[in-house]
C-alpha cells in the first residue's frame, strides 16, 4: 500500500540533508536505538515507535538510495518474529516559512502473519510510525 | 459347517451403536494430547519463519537472540545441510532433484512460513522471544503463486535445480475419448474450473516431543504421526540414524484428516536439537503455523474440459488438463497425480477418460493429503460437468444422474482403468437423500420464491470414498518405488489374569478405534465389550505394526479391523487348544462364549478364560507338551489386502479395495442483495457396507459434512500477488461452527463389500460431497445467470454469478 504525509521542521533543507552523512546525530532520535553501520554499509538498529501499538519493537535495516539536496530515498525493512514490513520511502524537503517542509511518501509491503489481519490497520500504523521517526529526525537536525 | 462357523459366537457387539470407550476420558479432559505430557527439563522449540514467498537468505544473526534470558540453542540451515540428508522424493527426474529439509535448503526460502531457524529456550514464552530476536536478511527473488503461470517457460523456478516447475506429468488415456468426442451427439465444453485450497482444520495442531537417550543412542518421538513406520523411515533417513534406535509414539491426538502424514519434517529439527542439547524438545504448532506450513488441500485447475453426451442422456466420457498446485515442496506429492485415478469413473458408467495431469510447484504452502485427498477434486469436476451437462442439454438433474450412475446390479464394477468398485446402490442412496430434503416440496418452494429477492437452489452431490490403497499405485509415478499391496497388523493377547488386550497398528485421531476394535474382539472371544482393553495410540516399536500401518485413505475398518480379527482368531485357536486339552475334547468342539471356553455339545464343561490364562501362564506343565509349546495366548496377525501389481504401461489395475458412497442433497437460499448463501435443508446418505458401529459412522459423516460445507462457503487459503497467505489464522479463516450449519438429516444404505472380512468399508472422507452439492445448489439457484466453475462460493462470488459470471467459459459445441 502507499501512504504519505507532510511535516514541518525548523531545520533547513541543508541541515536535513546533512543528517544522511552524520549518523551520530541519529542517536538522538528517540525511537531509534542501537544503531550501527554493518560491514556492507547498511544501518541497523531498533525502531520503537511510540505512536503505534505500545511495545512494538522492530529490528530495522536501512539502505540509503539516491540522496540529494532536496530528497532522499531509503529502503527500510523492519522485522519482529515472523512479521516483516518493507518500506520504500521517498522524502522530499523544501524551504518552508520557518525551516523546511518535509513531504514523504512510502510504498509499504507487509509480510508474514501481519499481512493477514494486520492489513486492516497497517496503513494507519505505518503512517504514524514514519511520521514519528521523521519528526524526531528533523528535530535533531536542527540541534 | 466349518470350524470357524462352529466356534464363532453370534455377533453381539459388532454392528451396534455401543458407547465410545474413548469418550469418557476425552470428555473429562483426561486425554493425553501432544502438549499434555509433562517433561523434565524440556526445551521449547520455535521456528523462525520466512516472511517472503521467494528469497535468498543473505544473513542470519542470532547474537541478540542468544542474549535473551532462557536461550538454549539455535539451529541454522547450514547446520541442517551438514547434519541431515534430504527427505526422500517419490517423483522421478527431473522432480527428484528437489531438496527438502526441515529448514530452508540451499539458502533459499520458497514460501511464506517456511522454517528458517529453529530456536530453543527453557520456556515457551522465552522461545518466542528468542525467535523474535533472530534477525534474518533476505534478498527477494521472483516468485510465482499461480500454477497456470508457473508452467510457462518464463516463470521463476521454485526449485532452480529441478529446471522446471512441473514436478510430475502424466497422461492417462483409457478408452477412446477422441472418438467419443468426435461421435457423441453432444459435447459440453468448459474452458477452466478451479478447486480451491483449504485446511483439514484438525482440532489439535501438531505437537511433537523429541527425546534422545545418549546412553543408548536412541530417539523417541511422540506426537501425531499418522503413518508411524513411514515416519520412522523418513526420520532415520534424514537423521542418518539406525531405525533400531528410533521409536515413534502417539497417544491421543486431535484430528488429522490426512495432514499429519508429514510430521517427520518438523520432528527432524526437534530431534537434532534434542541430541545436541541432551534434553527433551517440544514443538507445539500454532494455528497460524499450521495454516502456513501444516499442509493445505490440493488446489487444482481443470482446463479444456469436455464431456461427451448422447441424445438419450448417456454420458460417454470426459477429458481435461489438470494443473495440480502442490505448493513449494512435493512432500507426499505427487501421489495425488495417481490417487485420483482410484475414482476415474467417479460414480458413473464412463467408458472413456483422458486426463493430462501436471503437479506444479508454486511459492505457496505445501499441500498434504486432506480428507478426500485428490479424488475429491476429480469428483467435484465430474459432478460440476454432470450438473452443467444436464442443465445445458435440458435433462432433469436427478434422472440424468440416476441413468448414468453405476447400477446396483453392475457391481463389482470395473472402471475404465481397471479399478473395481465393490458394491453400492447409488440410485437408492440418491432417492433416500431426496426424500430427506423433501425434493418435491423443495421444488415448490423454489417456485414460490421467484421474484422475491431470494432464490432457492437444490443441489445433489455424489461421491465415492475409496479406501484401502494398493500402494503399487506409487509405481505409476515411479516404477522404481518398491511398494505394492497393503497390510496392517494387529495383536490380541490374554494376560496372566485373563485380561484381554488388543493393540492395533492403526493410529487413532478421533475415529473411535478403541471402540470398534473392542466390539470385534469381544464378539470373537465371547466376552463383553468392556472386558477388552484396547491400547491407546500407537507405538512403532510394538509388533502390531507393519510398514503401511497408520490411519489414512479410509482403511481402518478393513485393514485395521481385518488384522485384529485375524489376530483374535489365532488367539481363539490357542484357547481352543488349551481348553480341549483340559476338558477332554477336540479343539473344534470348543466355543468361546460368556467369558468361557466350553464344549459346544456340553456347555457345562467349561473353563473361564481366566482359568485358561492361569494354566498357560502359571501351570503349563498341566498341558500336553505339544500344546504348551505352541500356545502363548498371543495372537499376532496381519491383514493383507488382495491386490496385484497394475499394468504400468496402460496405467491399469485395481488401486483400492472398497468404495463407500456418499450422496448428499441440499436446499439452499441465496440473498440476491448480499450473495449470502443459507442452507435450508441438508441430507447426507452414507453407504459404507456392513456397519461396525453405526453411531461412529454417523458421527464421521456429520464431521465430513460440516467440513465440506465449510470449505464450500467459508474456507479458503487465498494468496495475494506477493505470495502472502491472506488467511493465516482463525481471525481471517472461518471454519464453520454450529451457528453456520443446519441440522443434518442422515440416512444410510448398506451394501456389504464382498472383498472385506466382515463386509465393512473404510469411510469418513466424504468431505467432497458437500462441495459438489452446494455448487450444484448455487447453480440451480442462479439458473442461467451465471455458471459455477469455482469450488469456493463466498458471497462476493455468488453476487458475480448473479451478474453473468463465467457465462463465456462454458458451451455446448454440438
Amino acid at each position: 500500500m502507499n501512504v504519505a504525509g507532510t511535516i514541518t521542521s525548523s531545520a533547513t533543507p541543508a541541515q536535513l540533508h546533512a543528517l544522511g552523512s552524520d549518523r551520530g546525530r541519529l542517536d538522538g532520535v528517540g525511537v531509534l536505538s542501537d544503531l550501527v553501520i554493518d560491514e556492507v554499509g547498511l544501518v541497523r538498529g531498533r525502531f520503537t515507535p511510540t505512536s503505534v501499538i505500545k511495545g512494538t519493537e522492530l529490528d530495522v535495516v536501512i539502505r540509503a538510495g539516491r540522496v540529494d539536496a532536496e530528497s532522499a530515498q531509503l529502503d527500510v525493512s523492519g522485522s519482529r518474529g515472523p512479521h516483516r514490513v518493507d518500506v520504500a520511502l521517498t522524502i522530499g524537503y523544501s524551504p518552508g516559512e520557518a525551516g523546511s517542509r518535509i513531504a514523504w511518501s512510502a510504498r509499504v509491503t507487509v509480510r508474514g502473519p501481519l499481512a493477514g489481519v494486520g492489513q486492516r490497520v497497517v496503513g494507519d500504523l505505518a503512517t504514524r510510525a514514519i511520521g514519528e521517526v521523521l519528526e524526531q529526525a528533523a528535530a535533531v537536525a536542527d540541534v | 459347517m466349518t470350524a470357524e462357523q462352529l466356534t464363532r459366537p453370534a455377533a453381539t457387539f459388532t454392528g451396534r451403536s455401543v458407547r465410545r470407550k474413548e469418550d469418557d476420558r476425552l470428555l473429562k479432559a483426561q486425554g493425553e494430547f501432544g502438549d499434555d505430557t509433562p517433561l523434565a527439563r524440556p526445551g521449547y522449540l520455535v521456528f523462525v519463519r520466512s516472511p517472503y514467498a521467494s528469497a535468498r537468505i543473505t544473513r542470519i544473526d542470532t547474537s541478540r537472540a542468544a542474549q535473551v534470558p532462557g536461550y538454549l540453542d539455535a539451529l541454522l540451515p547450514a547446520e541442517v545441510e551438514e547434519l541431515t540428508d534430504p527427505f526422500m522424493e517419490l517423483q522421478p527426474p527431473p522432480g527428484d532433484a528437489e531438496v527438502d529439509r526441515c529448514l530452508a535448503s540451499n539458502g533459499v526460502v520458497r514460501f511464506v512460513g517456511e522454517p528458517v531457524v529453529a530456536v530453543v529456550a527453557d520456556s515457551r514464552e522465552a522461545a518466542r522471544d528468542v525467535a523474535a530476536a533472530v534477525v534474518v536478511d533476505y534478498e527477494p527473488l521472483p516468485h510465482v503463486v499461480d500454477a497456470r503461470v508457473a508452467i510457462e517457460e518464463s516463470a521463476p523456478l521454485v526449485h532452480e535445480q529441478v529446471g522446471t516447475n512441473v514436478a510430475f506429468e502424466a497422461t492417462y488415456d483409457w478408452g477412446d475419448v477422441d472418438f467419443a468426442l468426435a461421435n457423441a451427439d453432444h459435447v459440453v465444453e468448459v474452458d477452466e474450473l478451479h478447486f480451491h485450497r483449504f485446511s483439514s482444520t484438525p482440532l489439535e495442531c501438531t505437537a511433537i516431543t523429541a527425546e534422545y537417550d545418549a546412553g543408548t543412542d536412541s530417539f523417541t518421538f511422540t506426537g501425531g504421526f499418522a503413518t508411524p513406520q513411514l515416519a520412522v523411515l523418513n526420520l532415520v533417513g534424514a537423521l542418518r540414524h539406525p531405525a533400531s534406535r528410533l521409536r515413534v509414539v502417539s497417544k491421543d491426538f486431535g484430528g488429522s484428516f490426512g495432514v499429519k502424514i508429514n510430521n517427520h519434517i518438523p520432528a527432524t529439527a526437534a530431534g537434532l536439537l534434542a541430541r545436541r542439547l541432551g534434553r527433551p524438545i517440544r514443538w507445539t504448532e500454532t494455528r497460524t503455523e499450521h495454516h502456513y506450513a501444516g499442509g493445505h488441500g490440493n488446489e487444482r485447475w481443470f482446463r479444456n474440459v469436455k464431456l461427451a453426451v448422447q441424445d438419450d442422456g448417456t454420458v460417454l466420457g470426459v477429458t481435461y488438463d489438470a494443473l495440480d498446485d502442490i505448493g513449494a515442496y512435493s512432500r507426499y506429492e505427487p501421489l495425488g497425480a495417481v490417487i485420483w485415478t482410484q475414482v476415474a469413473n467417479a460414480c458413473y458408467q464412463f467408458k472413456h477418460v483422458k486426463v493430462r495431469y501436471r503437479s506444479v510447484y508454486t511459492n505457496k504452502g505445501p499441500v498434504h493429503p486432506n480428507r478426500g485427498y485428490s479424488r475429491m477434486q476429480h469428483m467435484w469436476l465430474v459432478e460440476r460437468m454432470m450438473d452443467l451437462a444436464a442443465r445445458k442439454l435440458g435433462f432433469d438433474p436427478v434422472a440424468f444422474r440416476l441413468q448414468n450412475y453405476v447400477q446396483p446390479e453392475q457391481y463389482p464394477y470395473t472402471t475404465v482403468n481397471g479399478c473395481v468398485y465393490d458394491s453400492g446402490d447409488l440410485p437408492r442412496s440418491l432417492r433416500t437423500a431426496l426424500d430427506l430434503i423433501d425434493y418435491t416440496g423443495a421444488r415448490a418452494l423454489q417456485e414460490q420464491a421467484r421474484g422475491t429477492g431470494r432464490r432457492i437452489g437444490i443441489g445433489i452431490g455424489s461421491t465415492l470414498d475409496s479406501g484401502t490403497n494398493n500402494f503399487a499405485q506409487a509405481r505409476l509415478l515411479n516404477a522404481h518405488i518398491p511398494f505394492s499391496g497393503n497390510t496392517e497388523g494387529g495383536l490380541v493377547r490374554i494376560g496372566a489374569d485373563g485380561s484381554i488386550y488388543a493393540t492395533t497398528g492403526g493410529v487413532a485421531f478421533g475415529q473411535g478405534h478403541e471402540t470398534t476394535v473392542a466390539q470385534v474382539v469381544a464378539d470373537l472371544l465371547g466376552v463383553t465389550y468392556d472386558e477388552v482393553h484396547v491400547q491407546r495410540g500407537s507405538d512403532s516399536s510394538l509388533s502390531a505394526q507393519t510398514g503401511f500401518s497408520g490411519s489414512y485413505a479410509s482403511q481402518f475398518a478393513v485393514t485395521g479391523i481385518g488384522a485384529i480379527r485375524n489376530a483374535a482368531l489365532k488367539l481363539v485357536r490357542e484357547v481352543q487348544l488349551v481348553a480341549a486339552a483340559t476338558l477332554g475334547a477336540t479343539p473344534e468342539e470348543i466355543e468361546l462364549h460368556g467369558g468361557t471356553a466350553r464344549v459346544i455339545t456340553d456347555p457345562e464343561r467349561a473353563l473361564p478364560l481366566a482359568a485358561v490364562a492361569g494354566i498357560v501362564h502359571f501351570s503349563p506343565a498341566e498341558l500336553p507338551s505339544a500344546v504348551a509349546d505352541e500356545v502363548g495366548l498371543v495372537g499376532r496377525a496381519v491383514y493383507r489386502a488382495p491386490f496385484e501389481l497394475p499394468d504400468l504401461e496402460r496405467k491399469y489395475g485395481n488401486l483400492t479395495l472398497t468404495y463407500a458412497t456418499q450422496v448428499h442433497a441440499c436446499v439452499l437460499e441465496i440473498d440476491e442483495e448480499t450473495g449470502e448463501v443459507s442452507i435450508l435443508r441438508y441430507a447426507a446418505v452414507d453407504d459404507c457396507g456392513t456397519p461396525i458401529n453405526p453411531m461412529i459412522i454417523q458421527g464421521q459423516v456429520h464431521g465430513a459434512t460440516a467440513h465440506g460445507i465449510s470449505a464450500a462457503l467459508f474456507e479458503h487459503f487465498g494468496y495475494d500477488a506477493d505470495g502472502q497467505l491472506s488467511a493465516a489464522n482463525f481471525y481471517d479463516y472461518h471454519a464453520a461452527t454450529a451457528a453456520d450449519l443446519p441440522s443434518f438429516a442422515y440416512g444410510n444404505v448398506v451394501s456389504p463389500s464382498p472383498f472385506t472380512p466382515i463386509g465393512a468399508k473404510g469411510m469418513g472422507e466424504g468431505g467432497g460431497a458437500p462441495l459438489h452439492a452446494i455448487c450444484a445448489g448455487i447453480q440451480d439457484a442462479v439458473g442461467e445467470d451465471g455458471i459455477v466453475l469455482e469450488s469456493f462460493s463466498p458471497p462476493e462470488r455468488v453476487l458475480r454469478l448473479l451478474r453473468g459470471h463465467n457465462l463465456e467459459k462454458a458451451r455446448v459445441t454440438r
